[in-house]
């Protein structure tokens, strides 16, 4: 039992691992934050997976974790560096990006960053969900909204960030 | 920009950072870190369970043995205090919600919520149920101990000093920590409730 709940984790970590990563960037700021946030999320999903019963995709399943983490993370704003936990087994580093990007790419997402850092925490977590492709009954079941509330909400804040971007 | 290429910005954006994953590593230091927590929290009750066996008969104890009224009313006082302490943290650990952080969003916002104003119910009203019988009881006893009055005063002023910080500690944590924790969660499902 226990060896098959190692295994799903390390599956569900090694298909996920990017995916969680785009979302703490969001949540956390900098990049030690980030891999502490990483490691939550890590501990939660492995902390939660025993309760997992497939009433949902893996996928939004760890969506759902990852961004309950995240909003926790980020609403708390005292973080105390002598509770960090380290965990091992994570190795977040950057990648070269100068090399794939121009420069007009490289400014259009940094200004999609600083467009998004600047929306609220709840429309960070519906835009992040749909920058995701996650179709909106997906994003309804991670949310616990209606599809159209998610609907709604969504033409506002696609609006929002991209006037914020082309500006 | 339209949205495909947002989309596509976005998923490009995030491969600049890779991640590596050594299962086995993080299987095992995640089991360890757990195991951790469950051994604080063991000792964290070992303490308590240990603090209450060695106060209630002592204060048991005082509360037949001091001769002056004044002394007996401060030891009772204390004696039931350390019980009530004891069986008010054991409810608020039992009562207390549950998070599931696999949960839908939403949900799992309103549990914290509760979460968070059950804390700071408990420590916005430490001074009723903890700080201000334990000083009632502390103060008694000590005025009943000794002629020597200088020495009752001056004991009495340290005490509650030292019981006015630890308020003070409490209602800090509550104003820089936990209200603002309650009010972005608050702030965070008005959004999802509101239809707009």
């Amino acid at each position: 039992m226990e060896e098959d709940l190692k295994r799903l984790f390390s599956s569900i970590m090694e298909d996920n691992k990017q995916r969680i990563l785009r979302i703490c960037r969001i949540y956390a700021y900098d990049n030690e934050d980030q891999k502490d946030l990483y490691q939550e999320v890590a501990m939660n999903i492995w902390k939660s997976l025993p309760s997992y019963r497939k009433e949902s995709s893996i996928d939004t399943w760890v969506y759902r974790v990852s961004l309950n983490v995240s909003m926790q993370y980020a609403f708390k704003t005292q973080k105390s560096k002598q509770n960090r936990v380290h965990i091992e087994g994570i190795n977040i580093h950057d990648e070269n990006a100068d090399l794939h990007n121009d420069l007009e790419t490289m400014e259009k997402k940094k200004r999609m960053y600083e467009c998004i850092s600047k929306l609220t925490y709840a429309e960070k977590s519906l835009i992040l969900l749909f920058l995701e492709d996650l179709p909106y009954k997906s994003i309804s079941d991670v949310k616990g909204i209606s599809e159209n509330h998610v609907a709604v909400k969504l033409a506002r804040i696609k609006k929002k960030l991209t006037n914020c971007i082309n500006h | 920009m339209d949205e495909e290429n947002l989309k596509k910005l976005w998923l490009d954006a995030g491969n600049e950072q890779n991640v590596k994953i050594d299962a086995d590593k993080l299987v095992k230091s995640l089991m360890n870190t757990m195991s951790k927590f469950e051994k604080k929290i063991r000792r964290r009750d070992r303490i308590e369970i240990t603090v209450g066996v060695l106060m209630i008969p002592l204060f048991g104890w005082l509360t037949f043995t001091v001769t002056e009224l004044i002394g007996k009313i401060g030891a009772a006082i204390i004696l039931i205090n350390c019980i009530v302490t004891i069986l008010k943290l054991n409810r608020a650990r039992k009562v207390i919600v549950k998070e599931h952080f696999d949960s839908e969003v939403k949900n799992q916002l309103e549990t914290s919520l509760k979460l968070v104003r059950q804390q700071i119910k408990l420590l916005d009203s430490v001074l009723w149920w903890y700080l201000l019988p334990f000083f009632i009881g502390v103060i008694c006893l000590t005025f009943s101990s000794s002629d020597n009055l200088p020495f009752k005063v001056i004991y009495s002023i340290i005490i509650m000093a030292l019981y006015g910080f630890i308020w003070y500690l409490n209602k800090r944590a509550v104003k820089r920590q936990l209200k603002p924790l309650e009010s972005n969660m608050v702030k965070a499902l008005q959004e999802l409730d509101t239809a707009d």
